[in-house]
């Protein structure tokens, strides 16, 4: 089923009037029977929005749209959807098979009828043989198992996960990544999953929202995201070890750093946010593009990662190791369209901006602008705070 | 101001300093004391000389040459034992080799002339050891004795001169040469017996097997320097931990002693005396049951006398059968109500808080006036349906009027802590428990049934225990409402409690032996209940 989410917006307001935008304006649509990762820094109102469509939290303005009914103002148990908590919030006193029963309690289903069904989901979640445990004596990922099947025992037409691999060490989170891609694709239940975590969306997801301050950043598959970023925080947030930027210049068709020539670069003259991604690094025997001294770098197995300075800036690439081994110099080139140019004041691609009409353009920017203005702001006011909680220490340490 | 402060602020420091520097010379007190404790109870003399003999043999075997070497502190213990190591397995199959040859002799002449050396090989053995032993421990007291001589001497030096000096040196140095004398002296003792002790005429392999068997034997049980240190830490520790219990305790031990241990033990003195007079403290004799007995056949304890229809034991059973889950089941109404209450939350906690900080005596006189005969609020109340009341607490009341004023009284009394309790542990329950709950459809009772009650089981257990034992024990109530006669003026019956039942047996006929008797019942009962909320518990609350 499609889920569709229109100028969704939630407000929060504090016990001093202070207004926190969570969710601004969010327009997407999620489709039908695909896994969809919403991705962003924590705080950016992914959780938020994965509760509005749960209808634990009221929008404050917006509409949801669950294939064609307007679930807006609808209860939760209303909406035929499943949740699995961040910390499971399985029911301590109830045995495994209880828990996972009790969904179908509620919608009285007979219980021989009941027992069965939830033995079909304990086995298609790989727990069939715990059913009489207390949740304490399950470890952190036969738990999440659990919270995953009393989610699906109802049938629900949309499956809602949120962070549900932070609690897991990292060898069971590669497990249960699988498991939940497997689950899902086995259901073929619409999925919406919310994690801070890059990597995970990239590996699990069909198609990945990156949000950030309430706002979406860019929709897609994971593989174009990380290969068209829509804009610098995309690109910054994607990817690791992390893109290299810094603001380039574009003079005849080649990119300028700090005065330096670097590499060709098809794209109108003017002053940009050059990011690079480190893999896009190639070692050229041809010896073009930029010298690059071997003595600072580090061999990481199969690949190498070489740290150099451009200017004040330090560049890292990421390069395989045969072709630098023994080598005392090498020379990098980068391909014309694995250099990704942002507009220097609104941030987003360059692409985009060629879409975009003028007015649109200024708009952005001027966006933009305040967005920078106040994040200074709020930066002044938190140094302001640290300073003023130095200072009584200082007068201290200057009395004695 | 500022200079005021900071002379404070020196002030408390210097005596801070002293303080420490008083509860470290404490500490090293105790722990030196402690490790003299452990030296006299591990009878540290037998155990190092037992150590000698056996590293006597170790050497005279091994051969080392030089027998004035101090087995106790210069040996080297590793060179020791890396020689033992092949010494252990050549002993082992030397004792193999010996019982096969023992064996082969079996029936033959020689095997008795073969047992007879062996024994006595032993007990050369045995004899040469315990002469070491005896030498061994005249050495370690000689030893310990020059050790206090110069302990003594320079104590002495340094309270003299109050610092350490050549003087101190001159004394160590000389108490040095002194331990080599001594040393020199015994080991050579300990040698001599070894050499003169007659040594076994039979074969050689005799010897051999014996020596090896016992070298083996005295290397299994040889001690390492580093485990008796350690068992000494280890003792020093334990008692260090046990004298900071009692004194953290002490003072809680000892006010629990005086104002509550004495008491119950004395009321169990009380319970088996016989006519005891409080006045001189005479008794006429002794009684195992007998005080028991008087009290179970008491009119009004258990058996309603014929002209009362009243007995303790039935009132008190009634009042905590009643008021128990009322109060329970009420509390935790307004528990749930007031947790789901958003607005003027804080006010509606105040007000069902008021009842607690108020005196129950108090509210005894406010309970009695409302539910006067003319004009109490509550005829008043029944009047607007067009009932009469009657009376409740007053002239011509019956016993479950009064019955109920009381257990309305007790309820609305106890009401206000357990609100208190369960609301602070509803407060304490996961809020997803019950998001996850209404995505899954359910219900309000069944949230409240299936979540609420289990997650705050524990709670409520606690609640329950406490309120039964608080039943058992009303009796300020009784007083708040009826007064010292505990029932309504002209009643043929009574509302007293078994504390009240005590109370008046200490009180207006002073036979004190009978109220022990009856406060052991009480115990014994309140005992029996809580014994059985904790067993049927057990399948219901959930940790």
């Amino acid at each position: 089923m499609e889920i569709k989410l229109i100028n969704l917006t939630k407000v929060f307001v504090d016990k001093t009037k202070k207004e926190t935008r969570a969710v601004d304006n969010f327009n997407i649509t999620i489709p039908s029977g695909k896994l969809v990762g919403l991705l962003g820094p924590s705080g950016c109102g992914k959780s938020t929005t994965l509760f509005m469509i749960a209808g634990l939290h009221d929008p404050t303005d917006g509409r949801i749209f669950f294939g064609e009914d307007d679930v807006t103002r609808l209860s939760p148990d209303k909406r035929g959807i499943g949740l699995v908590f961040q910390n499971y919030a399985l029911y301590p006193h109830m045995t495994v098979r209880q828990n996972i029963m009790f969904p179908l309690e509620n919608l009285q289903v007979e219980r021989n009828e009941a027992l069965k069904e939830t033995q079909a989901i304990a086995n298609l979640v790989g727990i069939g043989n715990l059913l009489d445990r207390k949740p304490a004596q399950l470890s952190g990922g036969q738990q999440q198992r659990v919270a995953i099947a009393r989610a699906l025992v109802k049938k629900p037409r949309v499956l809602l996960l949120d962070e549900p691999l932070s609690n897991l060490d990292a060898r069971l989170r590669l497990q249960m990544r699988e498991e939940i891609k497997r689950i899902q694709r086995e259901t073929g239940i619409t999925t919406i999953f919310v994690t801070h975590d890059q990597e995970e969306a990239m590996s699990i997801s069909d198609e990945i929202i990156i949000m950030n301050f309430g706002v979406e950043m860019q929709k897609g598959k994971p593989q174009d995201i990380y290969n068209h970023p829509d804009n610098l925080f995309v690109a910054k947030f994607l990817g690791n070890p992390p893109i290299n930027t810094f603001e380039g210049e574009i003079k005849g068709n080649y990119l300028y750093f700090e005065g330096e020539k670097l590499f060709p670069k098809k794209a109108p003259n003017g002053i940009y946010h050059v990011g690079i991604r480190p893999e896009d690094f190639k070692v050229n025997d041809v010896k073009e593009g930029v010298k690059v001294n071997t003595e600072t770098m580090e061999v990481i197995g199969r690949d190498t990662m070489i740290r150099f300075n451009a200017g004040e800036h330090q560049v890292r690439a990421l390069v395989e190791s045969e072709t630098v081994v023994g080598k005392k110099e090498v020379y990098l080139t980068v391909r014309d369209d694995k250099i990704h140019l942002f507009d220097y004041e609104s941030e987003i691609a360059l692409r985009k901006i060629q879409d975009l009409s003028p007015e649109e353009l200024e708009k952005a920017r001027a966006e933009k602008r305040i967005e920078k203005q106040k994040f200074a702001e709020a930066q002044a006011i938190r140094e302001e705070k640290t300073r003023k909680q130095r200072r009584p220490k200082k007068s201290k340490k200057e009395s004695e | 101001m500022k200079t005021l402060f900071a002379k404070i602020k020196v002030g408390f420091a210097k005596v801070s300093w002293v303080f420490r520097r008083l509860i470290n010379r404490v500490k090293t007190a105790v722990r030196n004391v402690c490790s003299k404790i452990w030296v006299f109870v591990s009878c540290k003399d037998k155990r190092l000389a037992k150590e000698r003999v056996r590293l006597d043999y170790l050497k005279d075997y091994l051969g080392f040459e030089d027998y004035n070497l101090d087995v106790r502190f210069d040996i080297n213990l590793n060179e020791l034992r890396e020689k033992l190591g092949t010494l252990n397995q050549q002993s082992k199959e030397s004792e193999t080799q010996r019982k096969k040859y023992v064996d082969s002799l079996q029936g033959t002449k020689e095997h008795q002339e073969y047992l007879a050396s062996y024994e006595k090989g032993i007990n050369r053995l045995k004899t040469i050891d315990q002469k070491r032993l005896l030498i061994a421990v005249q050495y370690e007291k000689e030893l310990r004795l020059l050790q206090e001589k110069t302990n003594k001497e320079i104590n002495k030096i340094s309270y003299a001169t109050s610092s350490f000096n050549d003087e101190i040196l001159e004394v160590q140095e000389r108490h040095r040469q002194e331990k080599e004398a001594l040393r020199i002296e015994y080991n050579k003792m300990s040698h001599q017996i070894f050499l003169d002790s007659e040594k076994p005429s039979h074969k050689k392999e005799v010897e051999e097997a014996l020596y090896h068997y016992e070298i083996r034997k005295a290397h299994k049980s040889l001690p390492t320097e580093r485990t008796v240190l350690e068992k000494r830490e280890k003792f020093v520790k334990a008692v260090k931990s046990i004298l900071q219990a009692t004194l953290y305790l002490a003072p809680v031990m000892i006010l629990l002693a005086i104002f509550s241990f004495y008491p119950i033990i004395n009321s169990f003195r009380l319970s088996v005396y016989q006519g005891y007079s409080e006045i001189d403290g005479s008794i006429a004799g002794y009684t195992l049951f007998g005080n028991f007995i008087n009290v179970l056949k008491d009119a009004n304890f258990i058996v309603p006398s014929s002209h009362t229809g009243s007995s303790a034991l039935i009132n008190t059973v009634v009042i905590v059968a009643l008021s128990v889950p009322l109060t329970i089941i009420i509390g935790l109404a307004i528990a749930v109500g007031l947790n789901s209450i958003k607005p003027l939350k804080g006010v509606l906690q105040t007000i069902f808080f008021l009842p607690y900080v108020t005196n129950s005596l108090a509210l005894g006189l406010v309970f009695a006036y409302i539910f006067r005969n003319d004009g109490g609020l509550f005829n008043q109340f029944l009047a607007t349906f067009g009932i009469d009341g009657g009376a409740w607490v007053g002239v011509g009341a019956s016993y479950w009027k009064a019955m109920f004023v009381m257990i309305v009284f007790s309820v609305w009394n106890g009401l206000a802590f357990k609100i208190m309790v369960f609301l602070s542990a509803i407060q304490g329950i996961d809020k997803q428990y019950y998001q996850a709950a209404s995505i899954d459809a359910t219900p309000r009772f069944k949230q409240f049934r299936r979540i609420t009650v289990p997650l705050i089981s524990p709670t409520i257990l606690y609640v329950v225990i406490t309120s039964v034992i608080g039943g058992f024990k009303t009796y300020t109530s009784v007083i708040a409402l009826f007064g010292q006669s505990g029932a309504p003026r002209g009643a043929t019956y009574n509302l007293k409690t078994i504390v009240f039942y005590i109370y008046d047996f200490f009180e207006v006929t002073g036979k004190l032996s009978e109220a022990a008797a009856a406060s052991i019942i009480l115990f014994a009962l309140i005992l029996l209940m809580t014994l059985v909320q904790m067993q049927v518990s057990k399948k219901r609350v959930h940790y």
